[in-house]
């Protein structure tokens, strides 16, 4: 597994390429923690679109993180997921939890609305 | 040597030193009281075995008061050596000029009296040498040369019976070149000095040139001295006589092949001592090998060893984990310096000849020579870097850097092993681990499944090498006619995992007791959530699906938690579809948005009708191209067996998994729990 980090404005776009198993959640922790732990107001798209598989490590990671950042009145948007993956938040439940789009635009119109209200 | 012998030894030379003074007094009173006398023609006899038995009693005092010595001492016996023959030489000296001082002194009895003292000091000073000298030799350890020496003190020995013959013969000349060739031979290797230090070789030198030159000051001095017309015979010859000739040589000629011995060895140093300490620390690294594989151990020893054999100033060992670069050891650099030499190093042209990088001038001052050497395992991959610095430029030669290389090989090989060692021992602390977690696990599932009619139930349990937190319970109601069934799975795995399987557990146990009011699966979950995620971490979270087989109603009631969607089999309809309806999954939301997203639900069943439980670690089996087991094959394995019993439905399915994943691990173990409506 991969992770790309991305900063576009206030946006931090970080994207895992491959598989996020038990030992590769590790490198996801650190890297979502990073932008948790910098940022006043974390405003992250986590973009799916080259994962290919998600451990329950992996979920833990962000169900870890997601009321940090929402404490600090920011966000957590998952964007571009595959089907794989998506079933597995659904089966979770945790679409009910977070917004899912299906793009990075998306996600950025999305963020924006949460900016505008800070 | 315990105390009370040697007290014995030495009241034993005490004697044998008394008999000599004695001997020697002796000697001195019978020469008085012949010069008193005015005859010339002295009986020479007494004199003779006088000097025979004061020279042989000497000779034995001093051969065993030097063998007690250490052999290891050379140098302080060749102090010992030196000043007692300083002082041998200053009182010969001060005896010899005396009468210059008093003038009346100088008679015919005071003349004779220096005579006397000298051959008294010379006979002593040349016996301690030769067995000075023998402390020496033994260090040769050979054996031919060691009876060589044996022969040599006999032949020294014998050569004192020439005392009694007073004529120069052929006999003697022979016997003197015999002599000479033995000490010759002895002298000619004087192997101790191989086994000083550069700083002993440095004193030795001195001492041996300063006795050097005693013993000869000592011999031309007594030698020039005028010989008294009167003295007997013997006591003129005593100082040409063949001991003394050949004593003499003996010593003289040892100290002097020592004296250009040590002076070549020393000029020879560097390349020697160098050698000699690459060797003896490659030794000594070696032994750590046997006593210490503590890696931190290694690492410094390594450093302070490569410093010390190419005397940089500066180093520092990297060791690369992973992707990781680890400073494990360092001398005299910070991490900024190290960064920049790191630099330079990576750009410098690699000789695939030489198995080390070598810049021979930085052009920074301070830092001008940089020597990096692999650290490799066996396989020739790399595990880390030493690095030296010296402020000289181009300070390291090629010889140093083939010994940091050979330092390297070698930590290398002791490394693995540290590694191995350190390994297993981890890999044990994990396995108890996983089999305290397993006996947990294996405890925590039911050992007799109820079989309510007209439930036929099975249940199957398989465990992977990493021990997951799959746990699944039957609680059958009797009077209400109900059976609770619930499967869940704990994320994260090994001891945490089983440490929130045992909570689930508990709570189910208490939820489900008979006695309790019967609660719908909803309210159930809910109480779950509650209690749960109260004492759970933040990343960990638990999947459930609790079901609620009314048997009076023909109904099942169901809750999903992020569980697994149960696969049901309708016999009226020949279906199989997924009952994906369900909630959040439990700890990943306390109170309401956990209540709103909960859901009852419930199928009402047939005869006939399947219902399969199964983990995310089914259908995430993945083959050995990587693909997952998948929804669609589950389903399409039921639909081929829903005539078979539970048994028979479960072994289709597990056979197909099975099939699909062919050699590939399983890295999550799995549960299946197959229920079959039989009426």
């Amino acid at each position: 597994m991969n992770i790309k980090t991305l900063i576009e404005g206030n946006y931090v776009i970080i994207k895992p390429i491959g598989e996020v198993d038990a030992f590769s959640a590790i490198a996801l922790d650190n890297a979502v923690g990073d932008v948790v732990k910098n940022y006043e107001q974390p405003l992250i798209i986590l973009d799916g679109s080259e994962l290919t598989y998600i451990s329950s490590a992996g979920i833990g990671v962000f169900i870890t993180y997601l009321e940090p950042i929402r404490k600090k009145k920011g966000d957590l948007i998952f964007s571009g997921m595959r089907k794989e993956v998506l079933y597995v938040f659904s089966i979770l439940g945790l679409d009910k939890l977070v917004v899912i789009v299906e793009n990075v635009s998306q996600a950025k119109e999305r963020l924006s609305h949460v900016k505008e209200s800070f | 040597m315990n105390k009370s012998v040697r007290m014995q030894k030495n009241g034993f030379s005490y004697i044998i030193l008394t008999i000599v003074i004695v001997l020697w007094g002796i000697m001195f009173g019978m020469l008085a009281q012949d010069m008193r006398s005015t005859t010339i023609n002295y009986e020479q006899f007494p004199y003779r075995v006088l000097l025979f038995f004061s020279l042989n009693t000497l000779y034995y005092y001093i051969g065993q008061f030097i063998v007690t010595a250490k052999r290891s001492e050379t140098t302080r016996q060749l102090h010992r050596f030196l000043v007692l023959g300083v002082l041998l030489l200053i009182l010969h000296l001060a005896v010899q000029n005396i009468h210059k001082l008093i003038p009346g002194l100088r008679s015919p009895f005071y003349i004779a009296f220096v005579y006397l003292f000298n051959v008294g000091i010379l006979s002593l000073f040349l016996i301690y040498g030769n067995f000075t000298i023998r402390a020496f030799l033994l260090k040769n350890k050979n054996a031919r040369y060691d009876s060589v020496w044996k022969f040599f003190i006999l032949w020294l020995f014998l050569s004192m019976f020439f005392i009694f013959v007073p004529e120069w013969t052929w006999i003697q000349k022979v016997y003197l070149g015999v002599g000479i060739m033995i000490a010759t031979y002895l002298a000619s290797t004087p192997k101790w000095i191989a086994y000083l230090t550069k700083e002993e070789k440095f004193s030795s030198i001195f001492y041996v040139l300063g006795v050097l030159s005693t013993v000869v000051l000592l011999w031309l001095s007594i030698r020039l001295y005028t010989i008294p017309r009167y003295l007997p015979d013997i006591l003129k010859e005593a100082q040409y006589s063949i001991f003394f000739t050949l004593s003499f040589y003996f010593i003289s000629a040892y100290l002097f092949v020592s004296f250009a011995a040590l002076l070549i060895n020393l000029l020879l140093a560097s390349v020697a001592e160098r050698r000699y300490n690459f060797w003896s620390n490659m030794q000594e690294f070696s032994h750590l090998l046997q006593q210490d594989l503590n890696v931190r151990s290694i690492y410094d020893k390594l450093l302070k060893l490569s410093l010390e054999a190419t005397q940089a100033k500066i180093g520092w060992i990297e060791m690369y984990k992973g992707t990781d670069v680890i400073i494990e050891a360092t001398h005299n650099i910070d991490a900024a310096t190290i960064k920049q030499i790191k630099g330079l190093v990576e750009h410098q042209f690699i000789s695939l000849l030489k198995p080390y990088r070598y810049i021979e001038n930085t052009g920074i001052k301070g830092l001008r020579t940089v020597l990096s050497v692999y650290i490799t395992l066996h396989d020739k991959k790399k595990i880390g870097t030493i690095y030296l610095i010296s402020p000289i430029a181009d300070d390291f030669e090629e010889e140093d850097r083939n010994t940091v290389v050979m330092f390297a090989k070698q930590a290398g090989i002791i490394l693995e092993t540290a590694f191995l060692l350190q390994e297993s021992v981890e890999n044990q602390k994990y396995q108890e681990e996983i089999s305290i977690t397993k006996k947990v696990h294996q405890r925590l599932l039911p050992k007799n499944i109820p079989q309510p009619y007209p439930l036929r139930i099975s249940a199957y349990q398989r465990y992977a090498d990493l021990i997951g937190g799959d746990l699944y319970a039957f609680y059958y109601n009797e009077k209400e006619n109900i059976l609770n069934f619930c499967v869940g799975d704990v994320s994260g795995k090994g001891a945490s995992a089983a440490f929130y399987m045992v909570e689930l557990k508990g709570i189910y146990e208490t939820l489900c007791y008979p006695e309790n009011p019967l609660i719908l699966p909803d309210k159930m979950v809910e109480i779950s959530n509650n209690l749960l995620t109260r004492a759970m971490e933040g990343h960990v979270f638990i999947t459930l699906l609790y079901a609620q087989f009314r048997l009076n109603e023909d109904t099942l009631y169901f809750t999903r938690a992020g569980h697994t969607p149960p696969l049901y089999y309708s016999a009226k309809s020949q279906e199989a579809t997924y009952l994906s309806e369900g909630g959040l999954a439990i700890g990943l939301v306390k109170g309401t948005v956990f209540n709103q997203n909960n859901v009852l639900s419930y199928v009402k069943y047939d005869s006939g009708d399947i219902f399969i439980f199964y983990s995310d670690g089914l259908t995430e089996a993945q083959s050995t191209e990587g693909e997952c087991y998948g929804l669609e094959r589950l389903r399409k394995v039921l639909l081929d067996n829903v005539q078979k019993d539970v048994y028979q439905i479960e072994y289709a399915i597990l056979q197909d998994v099975y099939k699909f994943k062919e050699n590939t691990t399983l890295s999550d173990d799995f549960t299946l729990q197959v229920i079959k409506v039989q009426k």
